[in-house]
Order: C-alpha cells, then structure tokens, then sequence
C-alpha cells in the first residue's frame, strides 16, 4: 500500500493575479514503504513546489494527496498530523538551528508532538546515531560545529519525529566529497534499517545514479520521465535539452557507442560501467 | 609570466594575539602568475575561503605577507587598487545583486570607480556580452535561474576588468545546466581575455579543468601540481577526504584488470578514445 500518493495534482501560483504561473501540471507518483525516490529537475521546473504538497505546505488546486489512502485536505484541521508523518528537510537546512544544544535542537519536532521525556531522549539519541554522530555531540552548540555536522543534526531533527517518508531538498548542496558520501550513507542505512521512504532532490546525476531506484524528471511543472534509473537515463538527448545531465559513466559508454561500438548504455554507476566495459573487452576474445 | 599573487609564509587565525586556537592558514607559500588557471581543493575547514580572502585584501596575514602585483595587502594605501585587480564571485549569487535591473549591477563597480559614463555604458555591454547575458540586459536579476544570476555577478566583477578573479564555489548552488554554463564562462575567460582565475570547488571534475590543483589540507599546501598528476595520487585525495574523479577512478580500473589505458586521464573525451584506441589495439578495427 502506498503511503503517498499524488492523483495528477496541479498548482498555480498566484490564481486570478497578473502574476499568475502554472508550477504543476498532472502530476502522479506514488510512493510505498522503504521506497527511495530521486527528483531531479532544472531550476524552476517546479521539484520545491511539488515537495510542499507531500506534506501539505501547498494545496493543490486541483488532484488529490493521499497519506495512507487518505485525502489529506478532507479535513484541513488535521493537516498538522500529516505534517508529523511526512519529514521535509528544505535546502541548507542548517539555517533553520536555532536551539543552544544538539540535543535541545533535535529534541524540538518530539516536544511538539507531545511525547514524554523519555520517549524524546530516546529518540534524540536515536537520531544522532542515524546520522552517524556521537553522543559526544549531545551537549555540543551546534553553531560551534563544521556546515557538515550542522546539517547532519538539522536532518536528525527530522528524523527523531519518526516520519513515515524523509523527504530531503537537495541535502548534498555545498557539502565536501566525503561529507556528502558520507551524509548519502548514513541516509541509505536509516532507510535500510527502518524502512522509511525517502525521496531526495538533487542536481548530482552521479548521486541520483548510485543510490535511488526511481527517477522523476520534472520540466515546466509537467512529469518528463519517470521510471527505473537506467530507464530514465536512456534519455540522454533529452535530458541534456531540459538543462539536465547523464552521469558521467553513462556519458563515456554513450562516446564508445558513438563510435561504433555495440555497448549497453544502460549502466549508471561506476561498477555497472566497468563490468560493461569488461564485458566489451572479453567478448571479443571468444569470437 | 609574471607573478600577481605572492604569498610567503602566510599565517592567518581570526584575533590572532588572544586567540589560543590554531592557526587557520599554516605557513601558506604560493605564486599565481598571470594567465594562470588554478583549482584549490580541500575538504570543509581545511581554510581555502580563508586564503581566498587575502587575494584581495578582505583579510591580512597575521603573519606572513602577501602581494598582489608586489603592493603589500597588509598597506591600507594598496587595497583600493589591490580591490580592483582581483575580483571575487561567491557561492551564493543572491548575496552579491544589489540592483533590480541586471546592467544596473554590471554597472555598480565601474561606476564607483568613478569612470565616464561613456565607458561604463561599454564596458557593461563588453561584460555581459562575455558571459552570454547581453539579451537579459534591462531584466530583473532576481527572476534570473541560479546560472543566469551567478554569470550576472561574474559580469559584475568582470566590467571592473580585473586581472584575476577568484570563484568561492561558484557552482556549489545551481543545477547542471547552470553548472556547465557558469564552467564554460569560466573557462572562456581565461582562454579569450586571458584572466587569472582561481577556483574554489568542491567538484573534482570541475577542478580538472584547470591548469593547476592545489590541495589544500589543515592550513597548509599539500599538493601543487598539473590535474592529470594531482588525481594519480588517489591515497592522498582520499586521506584529505577528497574524490577521485570518476573518470580517473575508472581508467584505473580498467588498467587494474590488465586493459591497457595511459594514466592521468580526467576528461570523459579523452577516456572515450583512451577506450576505442585499447579495444582497437586488441582487436584491429572495428
């Protein structure tokens, strides 16, 4: 059973003033437990826009968003609850820090779902743990700590509440290679061990290949692709013309087709590439 | 080719003389002549805004000098012409448009320095015109996509006509085509107008595309040297918490499993021929 579920949503921005600007246009996706859902897009193709409708920041003009098989605008009053179930991490969520501890911080979405004091401990730590930091940390300001780690406790923040899907925007951004290998790691384990969706924005094709399973490509508002990564990727031609990107491994297989070759382009990753390569190498040893 | 940017012995920490803590820049020593195009690497922390902010004077050494075209940083009298010589374009371009019409901003620097209106009016035109931006002359910045922002502010700094300019993560916040846009503006003005430019990035594929690499790590230079050597040494770059680029991680690889492919490889063409000449070695032609 999906847990989101969006039914060819549409929004306009503006409705009825001069500045009126269609964002989405019939958008559906649906997204089960333990899903992990990569949304790339080019700035303006609505990726932000469509986010704030998962967890009802934004209502659809028209369509529908499910949360458990249920509308979640039947009753507006009980939006807050849906807003408990479906994790948003915005951009650079770091600027949004504000308590004097790590743990006072991440402690924050709990205390305003009226849980005990027990229970919020326990989750904190719970939190801390999934984004790969100590309990050392705990007592730590977290304006004194690098971009990284500040980012790291702004995600656990999120993740304390407990959400049925963590829905990050683009959490990758301005972060140093092993500060992002390590982030994107960390994100694959929590999903791992609790199940928990995750649908991530990014403008990293490589990061999009190595750890999604699907792929939504957004232009102008309007669904482009949508499908299994190498699937989406076999677009080559039309995601460069929507300012998009293949990752680069995909882009040397395509040159050597390119030139002639009979080569599965279908490969995203590094070790999809070199096994495809090999397999070019030794094929022709046996004919 | 001359030197424009000399530091020697460079040391930096914010309040140095109450500070206990250890020194950001550790004995920095590096020549930046002119023409050069020149990637700093290094993980977060490891100093490279700090060292980019004595290019040009927003911040002095605490020890050490550094000289831009031999006039010391640290001599308030020189930093007006030191401002001038070296620009500087930040990760976040919102942070750097002031005006609301986009030849309005190209003109915000050339008119502080006081020049003809005659020639501030062409040397807007020549600037935008540089990084592809002419058309969105009488636009509004702030509708402009992240790539179209970020190559207003390089218009900005460029109608100063500067010798160098240093790029803090220019790229860090737009989307691939802003990236290889903003890149390709980059690359073009060092090529075409031959300007100095030193990139900060955190894009090993990005810093590739340089002449030069320095690795920085804790304060101090730990690697200086041409792309194709720097990305060899995958034990340091991992040790500075660094990547590999994909491509070079690949070739080594393949030459791992007994293909036969030269090293230093960085750019996705040269690794596609690299490729087609060892499958043809094998097998004669296709």
């Amino acid at each position: 059973m999906a847990i989101i579920e969006l039914r060819t949503i549409s929004f306009r921005y503006g409705a009825g003033t001069p500045f009126e600007k269609q964002a989405l246009q019939n958008i559906s996706l649906s997204v089960d437990r333990g899903d992990f859902i990569g949304i790339i897009g080019h700035t303006g193709s609505g990726k932000s826009t469509l986010i704030r409708h998962f967890n009802g920041l934004l209502r659809p003009d028209s369509g529908q968003v499910l949360v458990n098989n249920e509308d979640i605008w039947k009753n507006p009053r009980q939006i807050r609850s849906v807003r408990f179930q479906i994790g948003l991490v915005f951009q650079y969520p770091e600027t949004q820090i504000f308590e004097d501890t790590v743990a006072q911080d991440i402690a924050y979405g709990p205390k305003n779902m009226g849980l005990d004091q027990e229970t919020i401990n326990q989750r904190v730590l719970e939190a801390l743990h999934f984004v790969g930091l100590d309990d050392s940390y705990l007592d730590r300001n977290p304006f004194r700590m690098s971009g990284g780690e500040m980012r790291r406790v702004a995600i656990a923040g999120v993740m304390a509440m407990k959400p049925a899907v963590l829905v990050l925007d683009e959490p990758t951004a301005g972060l140093d290679p092993e500060g992002r290998r390590n982030l994107l790691k960390h994100l694959e384990q929590y999903r791992r061990k609790t199940n928990t969706a995750i649908i991530m924005v990014s403008h990293s094709m490589e990061d999009i290949a190595e750890h999604v399973q699907r792929v939504l490509v957004l232009d102008k508002g309007k669904t482009a692709f949508e499908g299994s990564v190498p699937s989406v990727f076999a677009h080559a031609d039309e995601l460069m013309q929507l300012g998009l990107d293949v990752p680069q491994m995909t882009k040397v297989l395509l040159g050597l087709k390119a030139k002639g070759y009979s080569v599965d382009t279908s490969a995203v990753t590094m070790d999809q590439a070199e096994h495809e390569l090999l397999r070019l190498f030794e094929r022709k040893d046996h004919e | 080719m001359s030197a424009l940017i000399e530091t020697k012995n460079l040391h930096f920490q914010y309040l140095h003389h109450q500070s206990q803590n250890e020194w950001i820049l550790n004995g920095i020593d590096l020549t930046i002549r002119n023409g050069e195009f020149i990637a700093i690497l290094g993980s977060n922390g490891c100093g490279k805004s700090t060292l980019a902010k004595h290019f040009n004077a927003l911040l002095t050494p605490s020890d050490g000098t550094v000289l831009v075209n031999g006039r010391d940083t640290n001599d308030e009298k020189n930093q007006f012409e030191i401002r001038k010589t070296i620009g500087m374009v930040f990760q976040n371009p919102d942070n750097q448009l002031i005006s609301t019409i986009v030849e309005e901003d190209v003109a915000f620097a050339p008119e502080n320095l006081g020049i003809a209106p005659s020639e501030i009016r062409s040397r807007v035109n020549w600037a935008l015109d540089a990084v592809d931006m002419l058309d969105y002359k009488r636009h509004t910045p702030f509708k402009l996509s992240g790539g179209q922002k970020q190559r207003v502010a390089i218009a900005g700094i460029l109608a100063m006509r500067p010798q160098c300019i240093v790029l803090d993560e220019p790229t860090s916040m737009l989307d691939p085509k802003g990236r290889s846009d903003v890149m390709k503006t980059i690359c073009r003005l060092n090529r075409e107008l031959g300007i100095t430019i030193v990139l900060i990035t955190h894009h090993m594929e990005e810093a590739a595309r340089a002449k030069r690499v320095i690795l920085m790590d804790q304060g101090q230079i730990a690697s200086d040297d041409m792309p194709e050597n720097t990305f060899e040494q995958i034990e340091l770059l991992k040790k500075l918490k660094l990547d590999v680029p994909q491509i070079t991680e690949l070739t080594h690889r393949m030459r791992q499993q007994g293909i036969l492919i030269p090293k230093r490889m960085v750019q996705i063409d040269q690794c596609v021929d690299a490729l087609a000449a060892a499958l043809e070695e094998r097998y004669g032609h296709y």
